[in-house]
């Protein structure tokens, strides 16, 4: 960078007299003086109004999408626990529990991992996608 | 005034009327932004309404480490960038050093880009030559009066780059409007 000339926009940037060539100082004066103007903003009367009925429909696009996953979801469930019970024979008998009750060990670590997870993933991933 | 925290924890509840307000308080900020940087009138709304639909959708990821206007700017900032590049518009990365001017400023005679002799309108013509680069630290600096750290964090850049990029585009401008003046001297 030119010292000379820094020196002149520095001195015009705080509003003081530069010395150096009259021309250049005049140039720089007027230019300073345009940079300061704020461009015309022609945004429509209704921009707020526009903006917020495009958030709305976006909401409502996604609340519909959400609805259609989640029912996909639980048709699969269905599908799947279906499909699980005639490959594996499995009976519906109260006896079930009892085999589950002596992994709960495992079930309460799962629900814990899983907590964890959640929250590592709102600390961590969420803040680095900043 | 209600503060930037409050406010967004009333839009992130999902109340409407607050991001009506964060609408007004900032909408300036993006027009000028949006406004240097693209040409086409007809697409500067839209993006500035795309640029707070962004705001609305990443909202619950600001994390109050900048103000909210500099985050703002920031997408309205990379928002523009991208439809320059989209469309295939001027945009190239710029020299650090040498001659920075020839590829940009248009020789063009003062008469030829403003018989009206209107200086304003003269100046406002050699801004909207400029690089987007150029206009968006000139538009931060000056418009926004936004310090350097802010500007570095808008554009993702060093600040040694801004303040290079901010005396270059002054110094063209400079050139410029010398020439015009040197001549309305002469008659």
């Amino acid at each position: 960078m030119n010292k000379q000339e820094e020196e002149i926009q520095k001195k015009i940037d705080a509003g003081l007299k530069p010395l150096g060539e009259e021309l250049d100082v005049r140039a720089y004066e007027e230019v300073f003086l345009r940079l300061r103007k704020r461009p015309e903003t022609p945004l429509s009367t209704n921009f707020a109004d526009k903006i917020i009925a495009r958030v709305i429909e976006r909401n409502r696009r996604s609340a519909s999408r959400d609805f259609v996953w989640f029912g996909l979801g639980a048709f699969m469930l269905v599908i799947a626990c279906i499909v699980a019970v005639v490959m594996t024979g499995f009976q519906f008998k109260l006896g079930f529990l009892k085999d589950i009750s002596s992994y709960f060990g495992l079930f309460a670590f799962g629900i814990v991992f899983i907590l964890v997870l959640n929250r590592l993933d709102k600390k961590l991933v969420l803040r680095k996608s900043e | 005034m209600i503060d930037e925290r409050a406010l967004v924890r009333k839009i992130l509840e999902g109340d409407i009327q607050a991001f009506r307000l964060l609408i007004g308080q900032h909408e300036r900020l993006v027009a000028h932004m949006i406004g240097r940087l693209v040409k086409s009138a007809e697409e500067k709304e839209e993006l500035c309404q795309d640029v707070f639909l962004k705001v609305h959708e990443k909202l619950g990821e600001f994390s109050f480490q900048s103000k909210l206007s500099t985050w703002i700017a920031t997408i309205a900032y990379r928002q523009a960038i991208n439809h320059l590049r989209k469309r295939k518009m001027f945009y190239t990365e710029l020299p650090e050093e040498g001659d920075f001017a020839s590829p940009f400023v248009v020789e063009e005679t003062p008469e030829t880009l403003v018989a009206e002799k209107d200086m304003d309108a003269f100046i406002f013509k050699l801004i909207d030559e400029l690089p987007p680069q150029y206009k968006a630290v000139l538009t931060l600096y000056h418009v926004e009066e936004m310090t350097y750290p802010e500007i570095c964090e808008v554009m993702a850049m060093p600040e040694g780059t801004v303040k290079s990029y901010l005396f270059r585009a002054r110094n063209l401008l400079k050139e410029q409007v010398k020439k015009y003046l040197g001549k309305e001297e002469l008659l």
